[in-house]
């Protein structure tokens, strides 16, 4: 149970109390004693059984016949979400993180800490209350707080290591942020680019090759050039499509 | 903006978006009819129109490679949860329940429009739900295309936020569900923590008798059925060599409950608490006081087997 055992004093002051109790009283039939799981196990062996083979897993979980706990599976879908972003990026930027070391005077800490502290989100967010969704609203909002810290204090240092390795332009970052894939973020700072450039570094993690990529950006006209052999190629192979974000009372969707 | 990449496993491509009004790179956007195709490579995806009875959108993929044909129907639905404040067991953070006679899952919002974009290189249809309940709009933009890597259709669920909660919650549940006639004898697979392919069946559990005569009567045969889903839900036909596959982007609790049909958890917002521990209704807002917003991907694949294998752990 949750929250039990939290006086060690008393309880381990009661089970002593009914261990030497026990013994001084059924010593003929029973022995009583602290275990450990390899104790646990020996005895089992000595028992020398046959064990039957259990091959399902035992989802969904029910504590009575009329409640399934299945609702968990999907509460907090945003945090499950962001969960699957963080795993993402985490390794991902294992890659870079082990390139960044190998560079002559890395800063091994820096680039420690900050995976330290994506693993210590990452970590805390595994509690059967967190990634499960069945925390009360403040702690959820408090671990999505801890894991967006790291994810943006990697975001950072990814922006800079992408500026290094390409080692070109790096003037023109005034603003470095990152779009993760498939979600619909406040990113990129669509609108106030005017007429500059606007880079972008798309980086493939996985293993196998991907072809398309996708950008959220304010309609409009543009050009797109890829980097190639040290300079901008006019890429042809790019196209907008745009979509409504009103209803048809011309509310925001 | 879609951009063309040709990125290697572990590389990295920089791009350049230079705002230039000599260069259009917009692609038209029209209203589509049954029968508007998307196409890329060796798939396309053909439009059907609205599904009179259910209210889904309709599709099929046709495999111009092994010249095969196969539908599904996308929906959008939702169960309301069951709530009661005398009563233990209700629906919450913690449980799925939903109201008691309720088999089915209820239409969420209506498909009021469909556009298609057909570029030379991105081809994709964009869906519009809207409808207003209790003065608050219940909208959602899918847009489905045909992913460029993997021989999958991409369905894009951009789920507005739920409305206000009063007596009802919501649970919403993006439906795909595979048509002629596909059987599955009540038999599906789910990923067991995105590794091996757990074997369910629909109201059957191999280690004790779930159809007792309290599972009878209180309508559990929705919620004891749902599992939780990392990366997939999978079936094949029971008598054909169809096979259906539909990957998810985060996890999930999801179902099958019919033939042929697989169905997602994608949000709740439950104005009740079930008991277990919370104290609190799960009722999540954005700054602004209204419901979340939750976008969430799917990848569909609906194919003869002998043809195609699975993309699923490619996608995965």
């Amino acid at each position: 149970m949750d929250f039990n055992y939290m006086n060690a004093f008393q309880n381990y002051h009661n089970m002593d109390m009914m261990i030497d109790y026990m013994n001084k009283n059924y010593a003929h039939k029973y022995k009583f004693q602290y275990s450990t799981p390899s104790d646990y196990i020996d005895a089992l062996q000595q028992m020398n059984r046959t064990w039957t083979t259990k091959y399902d897993d035992l989802f969904p979980y029910a504590d009575c016949p009329q409640s399934y706990w299945t609702g968990y599976f999907s509460s907090r879908a945003g945090a499950k979400s962001n969960v699957r972003r963080g795993s993402h990026l985490l390794h991902s930027n294992m890659h870079f993180q082990t390139l960044a070391s190998m560079e002559e005077g890395a800063d091994l800490d820096k680039i420690m800490g900050q995976k330290e502290l994506m693993l210590d989100a990452m970590g805390i967010y595994q509690h059967h209350d967190a990634v499960s969704g069945t925390a009360r609203q403040d702690v959820a909002d408090d671990y999505d707080k801890r894991l967006n810290a790291a994810m943006d204090n990697i975001n950072s240092n990814y922006g800079e290591l992408l500026n290094k390795m390409i080692k070109s332009d790096s003037a023109n970052w005034t603003v470095t942020c990152s779009q993760d894939l498939l979600a619909f973020q406040e990113c990129p700072p669509s609108g106030n680019f005017g007429q500059k450039p606007y880079f972008m570094a798309v980086h493939n993690p996985s293993s196998v090759d991907i072809n398309l990529a996708e950008l959220d950006i304010d309609s409009g006209k543009y050009k797109v050039a890829v980097h190639q052999d040290g300079e901008y190629k006019d890429l042809k192979e790019a196209e907008v499509i745009c979509h409504d974000d009103l209803d048809q009372n011309k509310n925001a969707i | 903006m879609y951009v063309k990449a040709a990125i290697k496993p572990k590389g990295i491509a920089l791009y350049r978006i230079t705002p230039d009004s000599s260069s259009d790179l917009t692609v038209k956007t029209v209203d589509a009819k049954a029968g508007d195709e998307i196409i890329f490579g060796d798939l396309a995806l053909k439009y059907n129109g609205i599904n009179k009875q259910e209210g889904d959108a309709s599709f099929t993929v046709v495999d111009n490679k092994f010249t095969t044909e196969s539908s599904f129907d996308f929906g959008l639905k939702y169960w309301a949860s069951y709530v009661n404040y005398h009563v233990w067991h209700t629906s919450g953070a913690y449980a799925f329940r939903q109201i008691d006679n309720l088999f089915k899952p209820l239409p969420y919002s209506e498909l009021v429009r469909t556009t298609v974009s057909k570029g030379d290189f991105v081809q994709k249809f964009t869906l519009y739900y809207e409808k207003t309940v209790k003065k608050q709009n219940v909208t959602a933009i899918v847009h489905v295309m045909l992913d460029h890597d993997f021989q999958v259709v991409k369905v894009d669920v951009d789920l507005n936020s739920l409305p206000d909660i009063y007596l009802n919650g919501y649970e919403v549940v993006s439906v795909f569900q595979a048509v002629d006639d596909f059987d599955n004898n009540g038999e599906f697979w789910t990923d067991s923590n995105g590794l091996e392919m757990q074997r369910r069946q629909l109201n059957y559990r191999s280690y004790y008798n779930i159809t007792d005569r309290v599972y009878s009567i209180t309508n559990l045969n929705i919620t004891a059925n749902y599992y939780p889903i990392n990366s997939a839900i999978s079936m094949k036909e029971h008598l054909g060599m169809r096979q259906f596959t539909v990957m998810n982007d985060k996890s999930q609790g999801g179902s099958s409950l019919a033939p042929g049909r697989i169905e997602f958890m994608q949000n709740r917002r439950i104005p009740c608490d079930d008991n277990k521990g919370v104290v609190e209704w799960l009722n999540e807002t954005d700054a602004s006081g209204n419901g979340i917003r939750v976008p969430a991907t799917y990848y569909v694949q609906l194919s003869y087997m002998q043809d195609r294998p699975s993309q699923q752990r490619l996608v995965q």
